[in-house]
C-alpha cells in the first residue's frame, strides 16, 4: 500500500481515551456511523474497534460559537472561522475489541498508540474469521449500515446445545433470521430441529420457505392440522399423552394433579378416556372430577356422550396418530427437521404440543445420554417463538415445565432451545444467563436493551444506543463461542433462495402404476 | 384382503396353511355371493412364485371367475417387480384377475385411469406398493385433483403403510403421510400392514387394512394368531364393514420356564404340562424362556416336538428369543425374518460401494437386483432360456435406473 493510499484510507486519529473508550477525531469530509468497524495498524498487527457514540468538538469557546451561530441566524451574516476545519470537528469514541496478528486474534491487552491514525475496516481485515465445522450461518458482517462480504459462521452444535435467543421489536427481521439459520442448517447433518410454528411462516405453504430447499425432500417434515398432499396430519392418539405433558403448561391444582395420577398408575395409557368416562372415582371429589373433564375437554376436545368416547377435532384421537410423537423424536435423532404448524390451534393446546414433542426428544437423548449412546447422535435444537409463554418468568413461578428444564439442563444431553422473543426482560436472568448466544435485533424499549446487555456473552455496555439504532436485518450477535460481538447483516430469505436457483428437481420416475 | 404372501413360508406345512387360507376366504366369498374382491398388494411372496403356488392360486381365481365375481388388484412390496414380468401380469392375461394401476401422464401428472366393476359400476384405482416405500415418489405426482373431481362411487387401494395411522409395533417402519392419498373416496383399501385395523380421519372416511389373511412369520403367528378379510356391503350411502376370521389350523403358545432345569426335566414337565391338552391340528409355538444350564443344545427340541406331535399338533415351531444362557448373554429381541436379515447385512456393508447417480436407495437397489437374480429355474426352463432372462431382466432394471448411461450395452451380456 502506497503513502497516498495511507492518507487517502485515514479516517482519523487517535488523540485520548482509555480502556473504556479512545477518542478519535473525525477527518473532514469522512462521515462515520454508530457501529461501524474501523482499525488501527501497528508494526505486527491491528486493533479492531467499533464506534459507540460521535459527538461535536471544537477548540472555539462556546460563547463565540453561539455568538457566531446568531449572526448567521438572525444577521445573516457571511462570517466565518477562519479554517473552520481545523477549529471545529467530530469526535468519535471507540471500544477496542480485538487485535490481530499474523498467527491469533484476541482481546486486547493494550491500548494502541497515540496519535495512531485510523481506517476504515476492509474485507481482508476479517479474513481471519475461518468457516467452523459444524457450521452455523448468521450473515454476512456489517459495519455501521455498511454490508461486508464476509459471512458470519461459529460452530453450530456449540452455539445449538448452548440455547439461542433471538430478539427483537417488531417488523425488525425475526421471522427472515430463523427461516436463514434454519434453511441453512438444512444444508448440514449435524443437527435436528424441531420449529413450533405458529404463524405457519417458515414451511411456506403459500409462499417460498424452508420446502423449498434442495434438501427438503429428505431433511424436511411437516406437520399440520391442514395438510397439503405429502405433508402429515398432526394427530396423537391421546393413549400417548402422559400427565407429566401438562407440567406447567395446563394450570391444576394439587387434588386435580393426584387425580390424573391415581388414574394414570392405575389405568396406564387409558387414563385420559378412564377421567371422561368416570362417574365417581373413590377419594376423589366430584368437583375434581367435573372440572378434569371440562379441562380435558377445552384441551383435547375429549368428551363421553351416549356411550361413546367423542372427540371434537382432529387434533387428538384414540384411533390415530399413535405414532407421532415416536415418529417426531425419531425424525429429530436422525438429523431431520420438524416443523409443527401450529397456527390453528389456541395458545395452550400450542405450547401442549410443543411440550409434547420437546419432552419427547429430551426424554430420548437423556436415556441415550445413560447408556453412553449420545455423542454420535446430532444435536437437537428447539425453535419456540414468544418464549417468555414458556420461560418467563410468572410461568415458571407456577411450576416447572420442560422448556425450563432443558434451558437449565439441555446442554448436558445435546438438547437446545433457541428462544424468540420481544420481551427478553420477561425471562429470569438464570435463564438469559443460559443462552449463551444472543442475536440482538432492533430494540427501541431501554429495559429489553439492558436484560440483554446484562446477559450478553461479552461485555456491549456501550452498545444500547447502537442497538435501539439497529435497522431491520441488522443485528448484533454475541456469544461464548465468539470472541467478539459481532454486528450482523443478515440476508433476506428470498435472496438466498434467488442465489441457489440453480437447483433443479429430480424427474420423478413413477413406480406401482402401469404406463404404456 | 390384503397380504397373503402366497408362498411366503419355508415350511410345507404353513405354506400349505397359508394357500388354503386363501381357498377358505374364497370360498366364503363364494358363499356370501360378494360383488367382486379386492387384493390391496402381496398376493404372492414374491413376483415369481413357484408352479404349485401359481397352480393353486389360478384355480381359485378361476373358480371366481365362473362365479362371476371381479378380482381387483395392486401389486405389494413382495410381489412386484421392477421390470413388471410378474405372475400377475401372467394372471392378468389369462382374464383371472385385473390390476387397478393403469395410467397415463397427462401434463407432468400422473392420471389413474381406473378400473369399472361391470356389475356395481364402481371404479376402483389403485397404487401398488414398493419396497422402500418407493411408491411415496408417484403419489408426489397424482393428479389428485382429477380422482377427486367426482361423487362417482369409488375406491381406492393401496399398498403403504400410512403415517398416521400406523400401529405402535410398527412405528419405525417407512410409511407415507395420508394427505397423499386422494381425497373422497368411499372406501380404501389398504395393504402392507399385516395387523388389521379400521380408520377414518379428516375427510378420509373407511379406511381399512384387513391385516394378512394368514401370519408371514413366526412373530405374526404370535401376535396374531390368524387372519382374515373384510367383506363391505355398501347399500343407500351406507357402508357396512364384517371381518371375517379365516383359520385353518389354531395357533398355540406353549410357554415353557427353563430357569434352573436340566434337560430331562423340561422335558418332564413339558409332558406333563402337555398331558390334558390337545392339540389336534395346530400349529403350536413353544415359546423358551429363562436361564438355561449350559448351551441351546443342551436342549432335545427333536424330542420336545416328537411330545407335541404325538398330542396331534400338525406342526411345531420354536421361539428361543427368551432364552438366556448362563455362559452367554441373552439372545438379542430381533425379527429373524428373511427380509429384515437381509437389509441389515446390506446396509452394513453399502458404503463399501458408490452407486454414482443410482435414484434409488442403495438398500432397495440391492434388494431388487438380489430378487432378479434370485429367481429360480422354472420346470422345464432351458438352461439357456433361463440364464437370458435373468441377464435380460438385470439389464433392463439396470437401464431403468439409468445405470448403463454411457455403455455399450451389447457388450453387457
Amino acid at each position: 500500500m502506497g503513502l497516498g493510499e495511507d492518507i487517502m484510507d485515514i479516517v482519523g486519529k487517535i488523540v485520548s481515551g482509555d480502556f473504556s473508550g479512545l477518542i478519535i477525531r473525525q477527518k473532514t469530509g469522512v462521515d462515520l456511523e454508530l457501529g461501524e468497524l474501523l482499525v488501527t495498524r501497528e508494526d505486527g498487527g491491528y486493533f479492531i474497534m467499533q464506534i459507540f457514540d460521535i459527538s461535536y468538538g471544537s477548540q472555539i469557546p462556546e460563547r463565540i460559537r453561539s455568538l457566531a451561530a446568531g449572526l448567521k441566524l438572525e444577521e445573516e451574516s457571511n462570517l466565518s472561522f477562519l479554517a473552520s476545519e481545523i477549529s471545529n470537528f467530530i469526535l468519535v469514541s471507540l471500544k477496542p475489541i480485538l487485535f490481530v496478528n499474523p498467527t491469533r486474534y484476541h482481546l486486547p491487552k493494550r491500548l494502541p498508540k497515540f496519535f495512531s491514525a485510523i481506517e476504515r475496516i476492509k474485507e481482508e481485515d476479517l479474513k481471519f474469521l475461518e468457516k467452523p465445522d459444524r457450521p452455523i450461518y448468521f450473515g454476512k458482517i456489517r459495519s455501521g449500515s455498511r454490508v461486508l462480504d464476509i459471512d458470519v459462521f461459529l460452530r453450530g452444535d456449540d452455539v445449538i446445545t448452548h440455547h439461542l435467543l433471538i430478539s427483537a421489536s417488531t417488523g425488525k427481521g425475526k421471522s427472515n433470521l430463523v427461516k436463514v439459520l434454519t434453511y441453512n442448517l438444512l444444508s448440514e447433518s449435524y443437527a435436528g430441529l424441531l420449529i413450533i410454528d405458529p404463524h405457519d411462516e417458515y414451511y411456506g405453504r403459500t409462499k417460498k420457505g424452508l420446502k423449498d430447499h434442495p434438501n427438503a425432500k429428505n431433511k424436511l417434515i411437516y406437520y399440520t392440522t391442514s395438510p397439503t398432499p405429502g405433508s402429515n396430519t398432526l394427530v396423537f392418539d391421546i393413549k400417548t399423552i402422559k400427565p407429566w405433558h401438562l407440567n406447567g403448561i395446563v394450570t391444576l391444582t394439587d387434588a386435580q394433579l393426584e387425580c390424573i395420577y391415581l388414574f394414570y398408575y392405575r389405568d396406564k395409557d387409558k387414563w385420559i378416556e378412564n377421567i371422561v368416562m368416570s362417574e365417581r372415582e373413590e377419594g376423589v371429589s366430584a368437583q375434581t372430577l367435573d372440572v378434569l373433564k371440562r379441562k380435558f375437554n377445552n384441551i383435547f376436545g375429549i368428551s363421553y356422550d351416549g356411550g361413546n368416547i367423542n372427540f371434537r377435532g382432529n387434533l387428538f384421537s384414540n384411533n390415530n396418530g399413535i405414532t407421532t410423537i415416536q415418529n417426531v423424536v425419531d425424525y429429530l435423532q436422525s438429523g431431520k427437521t420438524v416443523i409443527i404448524d401450529t397456527s390453528k390451534l389456541g395458545g395452550e393446546v400450542e405450547l401442549l404440543i410443543g411440550s409434547i414433542f420437546s419432552e419427547g426428544i429430551f426424554s430420548r437423548y437423556k436415556d441415550l445420554s445413560s447408556k453412553g449412546l449420545l455423542l454420535d447422535k446430532p444435536c437437537i435444537s428447539i425453535i419456540i417463538e414468544e418464549a417468555p409463554r414458556v420461560l418467563g418468568k410468572e410461568v415458571l413461578d407456577k411450576g416447572p415445565n420442560i422448556f425450563g428444564t432443558i434451558a437449565r439442563e439441555g446442554r448436558k444431553f445435546r438438547v437446545g432451545l433457541v428462544a424468540i422473543t420481544q420481551l427478553p426482560s420477561l425471562i429470569p436472568k438464570e435463564i438469559l444467563a443460559n443462552m449463551n448466544t444472543k442475536i440482538i435485533m432492533g430494540t427501541e424499549m431501554a429495559n429489553e436493551r439492558n436484560a440483554l446487555i446484562e446477559s450478553a456473552p461479552q461485555d456491549i455496555s456501550e452498545e444500547s444506543r447502537n442497538i435501539a439504532c439497529l435497522d431491520i436485518g441488522e443485528a448484533l450477535l454475541t456469544s461464548t463461542f465468539s470472541k467478539l460481538a459481532i454486528p450482523l447483516k443478515v440476508p433476506l430469505f428470498e435472496n438466498i433462495l434467488l442465489s441457489k436457483s440453480s437447483f433443479t428437481k429430480e424427474k420423478t420416475i413413477p413406480r406401482g402404476v402401469d404406463l404404456d | 384382503m390384503a397380504d397373503l404372501h402366497l408362498g411366503g413360508w419355508r415350511e410345507d406345512t404353513l405354506r400349505e396353511i397359508g394357500i388354503k387360507s386363501f381357498e377358505k376366504a374364497v370360498d366364503i366369498s363364494i358363499n356370501e355371493n360378494v360383488d367382486f374382491i379386492l387384493i390391496s398388494g402381496d398376493l404372492f411372496d414374491s413376483s415369481n412364485p413357484t408352479i404349485e403356488v401359481m397352480a393353486s392360486a389360478a384355480k381359485k381365481l378361476y373358480q371366481l371367475k365362473e362365479n362371476n365375481i371381479g378380482v381387483y388388484v395392486i401389486e405389494g412390496s413382495h410381489d412386484f417387480s421392477p421390470t413388471g414380468r410378474t405372475i400377475l401380469k401372467v394372471f392378468q392375461e389369462a382374464g383371472l384377475l385385473k390390476k387397478v394401476t393403469s395410467a397415463d401422464e397427462v401434463e407432468g401428472k400422473l392420471r389413474l385411469r381406473g378400473v369399472k366393476d361391470p356389475k356395481t359400476g364402481t371404479l376402483i384405482y389403485g397404487v401398488s406398493g414398493i419396497r422402500g416405500s418407493l411408491e411415496k415418489a408417484t403419489y408426489d405426482v397424482l393428479d389428485r385433483s382429477f380422482l377427486e373431481q367426482n361423487d362417482d362411487k369409488k375406491i381406492f387401494m393401496f399398498h403403504s403403510a400410512i403415517q398416521e395411522l400406523k400401529p405402535s409395533s410398527l412405528a419405525h417402519i417407512e410409511a407415507m403421510p395420508i394427505s397423499y392419498l386422494p381425497k373422497g373416496f368411499f372406501y380404501y383399501a389398504g395393504g402392507h400392514i399385516h395387523e388389521k385395523g379400521e380408520f377414518e380421519l379428516d375427510n378420509y372416511k373407511n379406511i381399512v387394512f384387513p391385516g394378512a389373511l394368514f401370519a408371514n412369520n413366526i412373530d405374526e403367528l404370535l401376535i396374531f394368531k390368524g387372519g382374515g378379510f373384510y367383506i363391505v356391503e355398501f347399500d343407500n350411502g351406507v357402508i357396512s364393514k364384517k371381518y371375517v376370521p379365516v383359520k385353518i389350523a389354531p395357533v398355540i403358545v406353549l410357554e415353557i420356564n427353563v430357569d434352573g432345569l436340566t434337560s430331562f426335566s423340561i422335558e418332564e414337565n413339558i409332558k406333563n404340562d402337555i398331558s390334558k391338552k390337545d392339540f389336534t391340528n395346530s400349529i403350536v409355538i413353544t415359546k423358551f424362556k429363562g436361564k438355561l444350564e449350559g448351551n441351546i443344545s443342551s436342549l432335545n427340541f427333536k424330542k420336545i416336538n416328537e411330545l407335541i406331535e404325538n398330542k396331534g399338533a400338525r406342526l411345531v415351531k420354536r421361539d428361543t428369543r427368551g432364552l438366556v444362557f448362563k455362559e452367554f448373554k441373552e439372545i438379542k429381541n430381533v425379527s429373524f425374518t428373511k427380509d429384515k436379515l437381509e437389509e441389515d447385512i446390506i446396509s452394513r456393508h453399502k458404503d463399501q460401494v458408490s452407486l454414482k447417480g443410482c435414484p434409488t436407495e442403495t438398500i432397495y437397489f440391492v434388494k431388487n437386483l438380489m430378487e432378479i437374480l434370485s429367481k429360480e429355474k422354472k420346470e422345464g426352463e432351458k438352461k439357456d432360456d433361463y440364464n437370458n432372462n435373468i441377464i435380460r431382466d438385470s439389464i433392463e432394471y439396470l437401464r431403468k435406473l439409468k445405470l448403463l448411461d454411457g455403455l455399450d450395452e451389447n457388450n453387457l451380456s
